[in-house]
């Protein structure tokens, strides 16, 4: 198990460094000369551009070297937890700072989604998978696929419409984070959550109904096991491997539509950080978010194949 | 299956007299699929609205009662009446012409998307698979790093990365040509766009090309063809392409209604089709902050795209059902 | 050339003759890391064996033993390791790609699959035509009534080229199969375990068509199974095989009458209870599992489960060896007796 973890985390440093080769490269050219911006900005505008002042700032920012010294640099400089500095936003504050401050509450946000998509999810999987065919079944599955199918940046505004301002259920949506546990945080998780609903719902009635198919099953009910007893007892234990894989899929999916929740929310999190730095050309910032974000999705994703490998034994035994 | 029940049971093939010879076609594969797509309501609820969306987005400057553009000072933010089914913006314009064209601009920049990113998608994955060894190894690296990313922020930080970039391309290229549309902003963010999902879509149908021909490739029939003498260019055209071809009118669906989804997305982001291009997204955008006493400037493109997204959807779950009977219940 | 299915062309012209034939696959990692090397699967371990024109070679052996890939060996649908493999005098493992694609029409392989072997998305009529079509042997105006022959030839309604696989029992499907095989007419055709995914009541119509056409066509045949009465039935020659190697060859009769080898001994004593079979008190039981042929055992392959295991089995590797005129065993028990005699 250690060395398959060993493993596991050398062979992400390869991807983690394609990936941010690429966001940094494209970044640079893609934004254009950030030494001339600053210089536009920074300079006594009455005076026209200011050549020195440019050139000053070319060498300070390091412009001058070739790409990949500038790229090694950084990741230098990333690696000793230096982002370097968003220069767009006001006193020009460190990436990491900013990254320290917006990712706390995004991640809460994205696990509270996280755990209500999985106790709505499953549930509704394995009753559609019961009575699979029948009427509860289509309306589950087309009632999360409706769910899942209106885009974040639709259901969010129509639910702050219909839960707090009509029927005043929730407390006003505020500025800022409110803590996991506050009311303020329900309508943004559910309305995060709702992004994979779809996904849960369908790959727990798929494999519901494959282990329901299986001899043991049969067996089972052979033995004149009750049909409650048979499923609680052998088909979702069975079933909630590929769940589990799904549920650590939609973790990534997740995160990237706190993009818009966060906006429409107001909640200064990473997505709020992404958009504005996207909106504002910050190119710093979204480099750092892209090494952050990317940590995080195959953090998450290296820890979906723990639990998978301590619920299935099969795994365990052939690392 | 062979016991498929759209065959009545009495037709068995071996067993009718041998008289009767070319008597009746059966009904092919693809009958057997379009029988089984007209029986399944949700799809074709689906297809309806996908061809009506069709329909008003061709005809979308006959159908609109206005100009999309036009601005009436008279009719600023006018809830939802006779003259303006769904009402005016914040300038006057009628939200009833806007999204007619939204729905232009939407299918425009889906077809583009799902269809560069289903060729680029065959060619890849087909290559992949059968290169095998190293090369395969690290296309699939590659799928899997572009997957492992939220696609949104991959999508929204490709545009913006390259937008300049794109936009110095056009410049060069009209200095060259002197063609006009290179110098229109909302060509170019159009093209932005494709190309921004076009970079993240192309992921899907490679991933199915190269997992579907692996396995054909295990399959005997293929051996069976190669045996008879056949190259590798007839084995592709006669047996591969025709196997693959239903996986592949699925993905191209779903990946139809994805494409529309993050056309939206980036330009309610404010970085995908520039005004004065309609767009859904954008209108969204525009809308929100209004959203508590004007709902309707939210709720008419927001519904109009959720509903367009869901009919894909649908449309795509019941060609799944028809075209790969195997996964229905499994 | 000779034309193909002319039975006078003499009966002693070897057709097919495989010489030291190897075919190894990869097989999984021997370290940890996907960098370390691979271990190989020694499917075909130095096989030799002829078939003369008209003939029909059984090869028996239980399921992994390696006779499935001979068959594909020989047809180049796997690439042989090492070794020659002849078809009417060319070395198949020299050709060039073109040339071999040519000469498959005259090379044929029924598969053991008849579900897997159809492409789903073809008509049968299609799957019949398609070698006419690939190396353009019939004009298009003819096809049809080609196809009709050869759908009526193995006892299928030539109405029903139009149809799918899926509206196919098991046996017609084989049909089908066998048609496909026929088409370009070819001299010599691998069985690859044609029957066993039939229902039993199907196997002996199938075997029985099979008896039947290769007699009309005078095709020579590779009958690969590991039914042991089918390959009486149908063979002139039997060759078992063990772990890649054959371990004992001779004439049908011969074989059955008088088996050698100690597996070969135990394979007939496990088929129920035939007439033919050895006194019951001499018949051998196996006992253990067949060996992996990653890591096959040292010495004689069989020693771990034979049943007359001797120590020096378990130290060199019996060569075939002819024990008797025309049967040819590999055996330190009969291997010696020839050096005694």
């Amino acid at each position: 198990m250690l060395r398959y973890l060993v493993r596991r985390i050398l062979s992400m440093i390869p991807l983690l460094i394609v990936v941010t080769a690429f966001t940094f490269v494209v970044g640079q050219y893609g934004a254009g000369d950030l030494a001339a911006y600053l210089a536009g900005t920074r300079g006594d505008s009455t005076k026209g551009f200011d050549v020195e002042l440019y050139q000053k700032f070319r060498q300070e920012l390091g412009m001058d070297d070739p790409i990949y010294a500038r790229y090694a640099n950084w990741l230098w400089n990333a690696a000793h937890g230096d982002l370097g500095r968003s220069y767009v936003m006001m006193g020009d504050p460190p990436v990491a700072y900013l990254i320290k401050n917006a990712v706390p509450q995004s991640l809460q946000l994205c696990l509270a989604a996280l755990v209500l998509v999985t106790i709505i999810g499953v549930p509704l999987g394995v009753v559609a998978a019961v009575f699979s065919n029948g009427f509860l079944d289509r309306v589950l599955v087309s009632g999360s696929s409706i769910l899942s199918s209106i885009p974040s940046f639709v259901l969010a505004p129509v639910a702050i419409i219909v839960v707090v301002v009509r029927l005043q259920l929730l407390p006003s949506v505020g500025v800022g984070w409110h803590g996991l546990f506050a009311k303020e945080t329900i309508l943004p998780a559910f309305c995060l959550a709702m992004v994979g609903l779809l996904n849960v719902v369908r790959t727990t009635r798929v494999s519901i109904l494959e282990v329901l198919s299986q001899e043991y099953v049969r067996a089972a009910r052979a033995r004149g096991l009750s049909e409650r007893l048979v499923i609680a007892r052998h088909v979702i234990r069975n079933a909630m491997l590929p769940v589990i894989t799904v549920i650590g899929m939609t973790g990534a999916g997740l995160l990237g539509a706190t993009i818009f929740i966060e906006q429409i929310f107001n909640i200064q999190g990473f997505g709020m950080m992404v958009s504005k730095g996207l909106q504002r050309g910050d190119i710093m910032t979204v480099t750092g978010a892209v090494l952050v974000s990317t940590v995080i999705v195959m953090l998450f994703s290296l820890g979906v194949d723990l639990v998978y490998g301590l619920i299935d034994p099969r795994v365990r035994v052939t690392k | 299956m062979d016991t498929s029940t759209i065959v009545p049971a009495d037709i068995s093939p071996g067993g009718a007299p041998a008289g009767a010879r070319r008597a009746k076609r059966s009904r092919s594969f693809w009958d057997d699929a379009w029988y089984k797509f007209r029986h399944n309501w949700a799809g074709m609820a689906g297809l309806t609205v996908f061809v009506l969306l069709c329909l008003a987005a061709i005809f979308a400057k006959q159908i609109a009662p206005y100009d999309y553009l036009e601005q009436d000072w008279t009719a600023i933010l006018q809830p939802p009446s006779a003259a303006h089914i769904m009402g005016t913006d914040d300038l006057g314009r009628d939200i009833f012409s806007r999204v007619l064209m939204g729905g232009r601009t939407a299918l425009m920049v889906a077809m583009a998307i799902s269809l560069t990113g289903a060729i680029v998608g065959l060619l890849v994955g087909a290559f992949s698979a059968f290169a095998g060894g190293k090369v395969d190894a690290l296309v699939v690296w590659v799928i899997d790093g572009v997957m492992t990313f939220p696609a949104i922020w991959l999508a929204a930080f490709v545009s913006v990365a390259t937008a300049p970039a794109l936009k110095n391309l056009a410049g060069s290229l009209y200095n060259a040509t002197g063609w006009e549309f290179l110098r229109n902003e909302v060509m170019i963010s159009y093209a932005v766009v494709v190309f921004a999902i076009g970079m993240i879509n192309w992921t899907w149908p490679a991933r199915l090309v190269r997992s579907q021909v692996l396995s054909l490739r295990e399959r005997e029939f293929i051996e069976a063809t190669l045996a008879l003498g056949a190259r590798p260019r007839w084995i592709i055209m006669k047996h591969l392409v025709p196997n693959v071809l239903g996986s592949m009118i699925v993905l191209v669906t779903l990946s139809f209604g994805n494409a529309m989804l993050f056309e939206s997305s980036l330009s309610y982001l404010g970085i995908g089709i520039r005004p004065p291009g309609a767009s859904w997204g954008a209108m969204i955008f525009q809308g929100m902050s209004k959203v508590r006493t004007h709902p309707y400037l939210v709720l008419a493109p927001g519904i109009t795209l959720a509903v367009v997204v869901l009919a894909l959807q649908f449309m795509g779950d019941a060609l799944n059902d028809a075209l790969n009977p195997k996964s229905r219940n499994k | 050339m000779i034309t193909p299915g002319n039975p006078a062309s003499g009966l002693d012209d070897v057709i097919v003759s495989v010489r030291g034939l190897k075919t190894y696959y990869p097989g999984p990692h021997k370290g940890f890391w996907p960098w370390s090397g691979r271990l190989t699967v020694k499917a075909v371990d130095d096989v030799s064996l002829d078939i003369r024109r008209g003939q029909t070679l059984g090869l028996v052996g239980e399921s992994g033993c390696g006779k499935t890939t001979v068959g594909r060996s020989l047809l180049q649908l796997v690439r042989p390791t090492a070794g020659e493999v002849f078809f009417e005098g060319q070395d198949l493992r020299k050709l060039k790609d073109d040339e071999l694609y040519a000469l498959r029409k005259r090379m044929q392989i029924i598969f053991q699959d008849p579900y897997a072997s159809l492409d789903p998305r073809a008509t049968v009529g299609f799957t019949i035509s398609e070698g006419l079509l690939i190396h353009k042997l019939t004009s298009p105006a003819e096809l049809p009534d080609r196809v009709a022959d050869l759908m009526t030839t193995v006892g299928l309604n030539p109405a029903f080229e139009n149809r799918y696989p899926h509206e196919f029992s098991g046996g017609q499907r084989q049909r089908v199969g066998i048609a496909r095989a026929l088409a370009t007419n070819p001299t010599f055709i691998v069985g690859d375990e044609p029957i066993s995914a039939l229902d039993v009541s199907i196997q002996a119509q199938i075997i029985n068509l099979l008896r039947t056409l290769r007699d009309q066509l005078h095709l020579t045949m590779l009958f690969i199974s590991h039914d042991l009465r089918a390959v009486r039935y149908l063979s002139d020659d039997v060759a078992v095989m063990y772990l890649g190697k054959i371990v004992e060859m001779a004439g049908t009769d011969e074989l059955f009458a008088s088996p050698l080898h100690p597996y070969t001994q135990a394979l007939l004593g496990s088929t129920p209870k035939p007439s033919w079979s050895a006194d019951p008190a001499e018949a051998v039981m196996l006992t253990g599992d067949v060996p992996s042929p990653i890591n096959p055992p040292q010495g004689c392959y069989f020693s771990t489960r034979c049943p007359r295991v001797m120590a020096r089995c378990r130290e060199a590797q019996p060569a075939l060896v002819e024990a008797q005129p025309g049967h040819k065993v590999a055996c330190f028990l009969l291997s010696d007796a020839v050096n005694l005699v």
